[in-house]
């Protein structure tokens, strides 16, 4: 049986809906962003998230169903994120998704937001649907997580390292701050870096000091801050235009995240004995740690898969496609569903 | 046929305890939930017990009334949340009406004027004033003033020099009412979802309705973020 679920994301600041069959093959996908209204603030304000959530979440629904040219009895299943998220974007989706199922009595799947991240990886993949790709190991970044997981199967995850301070996506917003660029801060930080050397600043790499694994990017967003400031330590941020070498600095500060995150992920690969990496997130997007890790995995006989960078960042594609999973193994829930 | 002649249903989220209700074929029914109990896992089993109770399906649904507030964001968007799915599943229609209205229509006379002060936290109060009337034969709730922000300082000067005055708890106190106020205040509680249901019904059948892209919580207060600053 391949089921026909419709995927339901409103976590944080995307509306979006979705509908796919079998867990892989897409017949829709709609996300409404609320980055420009964010952007506004230098960051996601959850209140205006919610309300944004509210007015967009039955748009998208609509198109999703009509993109994909299904009628809603077609539907076997409704599939929404439950968590983690900010909690009053993530009742929007979930309370649409239950009354919505309850009239069309379809059951409802709760979803994990970082395990349909995972799956999300492994869906524009012809070996993605092979039993043999698990075990495997996640690296899963975006501005609110930073992990590494050891996946034994699509539904049985098990974190191996996190971020102590910082998720890698934060710590890019906090540094696209810092040089005067806009938020979101991966995709402006990542244009600017274009034009810098990376090797200019030797930023500092997070090793734990028991060599466990991990990550930490709080002392390397204070070492961007120490070189914005220059001698001028105790007084306001200059200019933007006033920064010498912000290229480079951008540049600089990518290389080391990506080197940290590209270095956990295959030690740990190597540490449980795996031959495959999957990458989720959306810093997932970034050029550079794509083109590391690819590099420096195949150099050590690892194989890396990645979705295309429209699966990367937050969208109902994965929520449908993992949907499909629990719903297989039966995973399903009640109307007294709650978003935690 | 009337919007009103199918399965008609009643979601009040706007403070605790909130409730549901829902009319079928002449019949209807009311639960009230839990308060500790969390809005968005108990609303829609409530819903869905008193759906099958009346003995009809929730495809029968033609018209969801919800309350829109003032109250917490939280229980609105999730009665709200809950009611576009339904009203788009079923093609019903909504109508979102302020919680105050329906409060009103429960525990006012005819003719008598009711004043509404929430407290609102964060140094302000929520206030409004209504009257039943009877409108060309119909009773209806008049808004006399409509729900309102104001800062605590400038509540007293804002309830109305007649009629009874509902309040949260701490209002009063709060406010600096003095005792000839105080004699004519009570304490409030939440609307409850029968009475929403029955104001409901009566706007429908004369042909009220909200557009679900117009369904959203009464906000009275311009939100206002931090911006953060180099």
């Amino acid at each position: 049986m391949r089921p026909l679920l419709l995927g339901i994301e409103s976590s944080c600041d995307e509306t979006a809906a979705a509908i796919v069959r079998g867990g892989r093959d897409i017949l829709s996908s709609v996300v409404h962003s609320q980055a420009a209204m964010h952007a506004l603030y230098g960051g996601v304000i959850p209140e205006l998230a919610g309300r944004s959530h509210l007015q967009k979440i039955l748009p998208v629904i609509d198109e999703a169903l009509d993109q994909a040219g299904v009628r809603p009895a077609d539907i076997d299943a409704v599939a929404v994120t439950t968590k983690p998220g900010l909690i009053g974007s993530l009742l929007v989706g979930v309370s649409a998704a239950k009354g919505w199922a309850w009239v069309h009595g379809k059951p409802l799947v709760p979803v994990h937001h970082i395990e349909a991240h995972i799956w999300a990886a492994t869906m524009e993949h012809e070996e993605g649907a092979s039993a043999e790709l698990w075990p495997c190991i996640a690296l899963v970044v975006s501005g609110g997580h930073s992990s590494i997981y050891r996946c034994d199967s699509p539904t049985a995850f098990v974190e191996l390292a996190r971020t102590r301070d910082d998720a890698a996506g934060e710590a890019f917003d906090k540094v696209a701050h810092l040089l005067g660029l806009p938020y979101p801060g991966g995709p402006s930080v990542s244009r600017l870096a274009e034009e810098g050397n990376p090797r200019a600043y030797d930023f500092p790499r997070y090793r734990a000091k028991d060599g466990g694994l991990g990550f930490s990017f709080s002392g390397l967003k204070t070492a961007v801050l120490y070189k914005v400031r220059g001698e001028s330590q105790g007084g306001p941020l200059p200019p933007p235009e006033a920064i010498p070498d912000r290229a480079d600095l951008a540049a600089s500060f990518e290389q080391a995240v990506c080197d940290v995150l590209v270095e956990q992920t295959l030690v740990a690969a190597r540490r449980e004995g795996l031959r495959t990496v999957l990458i989720a997130g959306g810093v997932a997007c970034n050029r550079r740690l794509r083109e590391e890790l690819r590099r420096k995995a195949e150099r050590v006989g690892v194989r890396v898969l990645m979705p295309s960078p429209a699966y990367c960042t937050d969208n109902a594609v994965m929520v449908a496609g993992h949907g499909a999973v629990l719903l297989a193994e039966g995973r399903t829930a009640g109307l007294g569903l709650d978003a935690l | 046929m009337s919007v009103t002649h199918g399965l008609c249903l009643a979601i009040e989220a706007s403070g605790r305890p909130a409730s549901a209700a829902a009319h079928w074929a002449g019949r209807s029914l009311e639960r009230v939930l839990v308060e500790e109990r969390a809005h968005a896992s108990d609303l829609l089993p409530a819903v869905d017990e008193l759906v099958r109770e009346l003995g009809t399906e929730p495809r029968s649904t033609t018209l969801v009334v919800v309350g829109t507030g003032p109250g917490s964001y939280t229980g609105l968007r999730v009665a709200i949340a809950s009611a576009l799915g339904i009203c788009r599943a079923a093609h019903a229609q909504a109508l979102g009406i302020p919680s105050g209205e329906a409060l009103c229509w429960e525990l006012g006379a005819e003719g008598e004027l009711l004043t509404i002060v929430l407290d609102a936290r964060s140094q302000g109060v929520t206030l409004a004033s209504y009257r039943r009337v009877v409108q060309a034969g119909l009773a209806e709730i008049a808004v006399v003033q409509a729900p309102q922000w104001l800062p605590i300082a400038e509540a007293r000067a804002h309830v109305a020099l007649e009629g009874r005055v509902l309040v949260d708890a701490t209002v009063p106190d709060l406010c600096g009412f003095e005792p000839a106020l105080r004699a004519r205040c009570s304490t409030v509680r939440p609307p409850r979802a029968a009475a929403l249901l029955e104001l409901g019904m009566a706007r429908a059948a004369r042909g009220q309705h909200t557009p679900l892209a117009e369904l959203q919580p009464l906000y009275l207060r311009d939100f206002v973020p931090t911006t953060r600053k180099r």
